[in-house]
């Protein structure tokens, strides 16, 4: 038996380099590759995740990375083009494309381009629609026609070192001064003006009448006038300005040749890539990986001036890390430890459950702070940043109160809040990149960091507050109206309401300020403005209601709960309307969720209040 | 809740004072990214001229190099000659020509400086150097250049200083200025 496992250990180190030898393409080198995209240098991989969640929903795929995949659709398209990456779930889109139904719901670009050919001119016309006036699954037909185009345009980044240019004529071979044969674009350049010259002859003829020679010059042609097209080509901007020009443009391959801003560094970079191209089409994973290397260090070595490392760097953790997922996946485990202390095992569960609180609200406010550092930008400057930026707000605040009452009150509060709001964040994120560049008129970051995350801690405050009130309407409803545990509940909320007054008014006003260093007024009755005013009153009304004694514990629970539907319709809500000078945050497709939020609150609440006083009467309660 | 709201404002009071000024922390500040590219040297090739001699592109340094990518059957190339070689002509040696040709025919270069013959012997001038990039291996995989004219203006010490894309008055008064400051 020994003999046989001693055996068995030599052959195993005797293959082992063997095996090891089988390299696999790695495309972990071009991750860090800078690109400039929406206005933002980003690295590579940020931008292969942007579209990757823009068409397929995630930003990476069962089988490979979004890296991987998009990576494959530039240096080798005709491998890519018969991957599912979009995501269609809407059938009725599928009906007017005339595709089966895939249990996937994902489906290639190579059948959607063969549907889209074949219903290219009813999709013209839903074009010709003002997008207000299209439905719904109109608007997705044409978003899908978009990002098909937009797959097109990217197979296309470096289409001039594709030898697709085919000399098949041995007499026209040798007038072009070449052997037959495929040729790329830029071999065949010389010869562009005879191939067209040597066309215009050809077009004089009836097509039926052509012969081979005349046939391979036709198709020569068109092959020449489709690579030409794709200098139209500009989303894959990887190289930056390389004469006087503008400030901050970034060039795609075709671009740099095109716009003449080809110089000796933008030519040596572009060797690379087509280099590269190369070993991918010679699936030769070694070569590729060594050419890999180098384009990582070549924008290191000779563009540093351009882009921040630093921040490239930083990115590429933010993305390998996502921390934001795994704070959401920590909060629901939080919480179903929370649930299970209230069935079993109470303190060890608890402190289960404390322990991942506190690990969730450690990466959300990393992952907060690396998107800071990324954008050298306050925490919140859009709405998906609203929505991570309260639910830390809610999450800290809870975590905090756990530590000071040991209660798990504050742990219910914040797994609750990080959960709700972070999923809430995810369909905010669903477009593509959560890093986008603002408009100039949010563009100032000193108002940035005051108005805009003031008045966001207010609707943290407030959510807290909505949270709050809900527990203590259950608690109410289920125990005693008398109980210390209540009482204290009671005071939490009057504090957090006051909090939230505090920080809803202050940031109301600040943006007062703002508006009228940038609109030349103070207030001006827009829809967000009047927004954040009626929050500020609601929670003036409950508060004074409360402190005059006017308002009894109840209506007040009832009232704070309340206050969730007016911050969720300042929040979102005046999105909706599309007028006003906030422009920055107007979303579509949202009314139904926020209705039935809006309603399912309203109804709680009376419910509740109903259910209770009806108990508390019934119970000679007064 | 208090001591997050004591937080949340102190927060709020550092962000406002580094973006307005009064405190400054460097990690959230953008890194000032320097746009304008220091002239780069252009790479040492090595040239074979129309005339058979070889050179080394830095054998020009001392004088001023206008690097013309052109080619005989390019309209603005052809528009844009005569005021090129009147440069050259009038500054006696200090600015250089090296005309890189993209034509696929020797003979259309030849024709094309039979056209221009009214201005001189200029395949022989001293200032003025042609090259047949015959297999494109200069104009496409050492500049990334695929459209005519494109011209680099060449310092003295063979530092890439502008680039010109397309048609100018090379005698223009802006031009003669510019190539004095070099």
């Amino acid at each position: 038996m020994k003999k046989i496992c001693f055996r068995i250990l030599i052959l195993f180190l005797v293959f082992t380099p063997f095996l090891a030898y089988a390299e696999d393409f790695d495309y972990d080198d071009l991750a860090s590759v800078p690109v400039l995209h929406e206005g933002r240098v980003k690295p590579l991989d940020t931008l292969a995740r942007h579209f990757a969640l823009a068409f397929s929903g995630k930003s990476k795929f069962k089988n490979e990375s979004a890296l991987r995949w998009f990576v494959g659709l530039v240096l080798s398209p005709e491998s890519s083009f018969d991957k599912r990456v979009f995501s269609i779930k809407n059938p009725d889109v599928l009906t007017s494309l005339g595709i089966t139904e895939d249990n996937s719901k994902l489906y290639s670009f190579t059948e959607l381009l063969k549907a889209i050919r074949a219903q290219f001119s009813s999709i013209q016309s839903i074009q010709q629609i003002p997008q207000e006036s299209r439905t719904a699954s109109q608007n997705q037909l044409v978003d899908l026609y978009n990002k098909v185009m937009l797959t097109y345009e990217l197979s296309r980044s470096l289409s001039m070192y594709f030898p697709e240019l085919q000399v098949v004529h041995p007499s026209l071979a040798k007038e072009l001064n070449v052997k037959v044969g495929d040729y790329t674009y830029l071999e065949l350049l010389k010869q562009r003006n005879l191939i067209k010259e040597k066309f215009d002859q050809v077009k004089e003829i009836s097509p039926k009448d052509w012969n081979d020679y005349q046939r391979n010059i036709a198709i020569l042609s068109l092959q020449l006038n489709r690579v030409e097209d794709d200098a139209r080509s500009r989303l894959f901007a990887i190289l930056p300005l390389q004469w006087e020009g503008e400030e901050g443009l970034w060039f795609s391959p075709w671009a740099i040749l095109s716009d003449g801003q080809g110089s000796p560094l933008s030519a040596n970079y572009l060797q690379l890539w087509h280099s590269s191209y190369l070993a991918a089409q010679e699936k030769d994973a070694h070569r590729f990986n060594s050419i890999a290397k180098q384009i990582q260090n070549y924008p290191k070595e000779h563009f540093a001036e351009f882009y921040s490392l630093t921040k490239i760097n930083l990115e590429l953790k933010y993305n390998r890390w996502d921390l934001f997922t795994k704070s959401l996946a920590l909060y629901i485990l939080s919480f179903l430890a929370l649930a299970l202390s209230w069935l079993a095992w109470r303190k060890l569960a608890e402190r289960i459950s404390f322990a991942c609180l506190s690990l969730a609200v450690l990466a959300h406010l990393v992952g907060l702070i690396q998107r800071m550092i990324i954008m050298s930008r306050p925490p919140v400057s859009t709405l998906y940043e609203s929505i991570i930026f309260v639910a830390l707000i809610a999450s800290v605040s809870g975590f905090l109160l756990e530590l000071r009452k040991r209660n798990t009150l504050g742990i219910l509060i914040a797994s609750l809040s990080g959960t709700i709001l972070q999923f809430v964040a995810n369909s905010y994120a669903s477009d593509g990149d959560t890093m986008g560049m603002l408009v100039a008129v949010l563009n100032t970051n000193f108002w940035l960091a005051t108005h805009v995350v003031t008045i966001t801690i207010g609707y943290g405050c407030c959510f807290v507050a909505g949270i709050l009130a809900h527990i203590y309407l259950i608690k109410r409803l289920f125990g005693s109206s008398r109980s210390k545990d209540l009482n204290d509940l009671n005071g939490n909320l009057l504090g957090v309401n006051f909090f939230a007054l505090f920080f809803a008014m202050f940031g109301t006003i600040l943006g007062g300020i703002w508006a009228d260093q940038s609109w030349g007024r103070f207030w001006g009755w827009d829809p967000k403005e009047n927004g954040a005013l009626l929050i500020v009153l609601w929670i003036l009304f409950l508060l004074h209601g409360r402190l005059a004694g006017k308002m009894k514990a109840l209506g007040f629970a009832v009232g704070s709960v309340l206050t969730n539907i007016v911050v969720a319709l300042a929040w979102f809500g005046v999105n909706l309307l599309s007028v006003g000078l906030h422009s920055y945050g107007f979303t579509s497709n949202i009314a139904t969720n926020l209705g039935i939020f809006c309603a399912s609150e309203f109804i709680f609440a009376f419910l509740m209040l109903f259910l209770i006083r009806r108990k508390e009467r019934l119970a000679g309660i007064s | 809740m208090k001591v997050l709201a004591i937080l949340a404002f102190l927060f709020v009071c550092i962000l406002g004072m580094h973006y307005s000024g009064v405190v400054h922390f460097d990690f959230l500040e953008e890194e000032r990214m320097e746009q304008l590219k220091k002239s780069q040297e252009v790479p040492n090739l090595k040239l074979k001229l129309l005339s058979g001699k070889e050179i080394q592109l830095h054998d020009l340094k001392g004088s001023i190099v206008l690097l013309n990518f052109w080619a005989s059957w390019c309209g603005p190339c052809v528009e844009e000659f005569p005021s090129m070689i009147s440069l050259i002509q009038k500054m006696h040696g200090k600015v250089k020509l090296l005309a890189i040709s993209n034509d696929s025919d020797l003979k259309d270069i030849d024709d094309f400086f039979d056209r221009f013959k009214n201005l001189g012997d200029l395949k022989n001038h001293p200032d003025i150097f042609v090259v047949w990039d015959h297999d494109l291996k200069i104009s496409q995989d050492q500049f990334n250049v695929i459209k005519f004219p494109e011209t680099i203006i060449l310092n003295q010490r063979m530092e890439m200083e502008r680039k010109v894309v397309g048609v100018t008055d090379w005698v223009g008064d802006s031009m003669l200025k510019y190539l004095e400051s070099l």
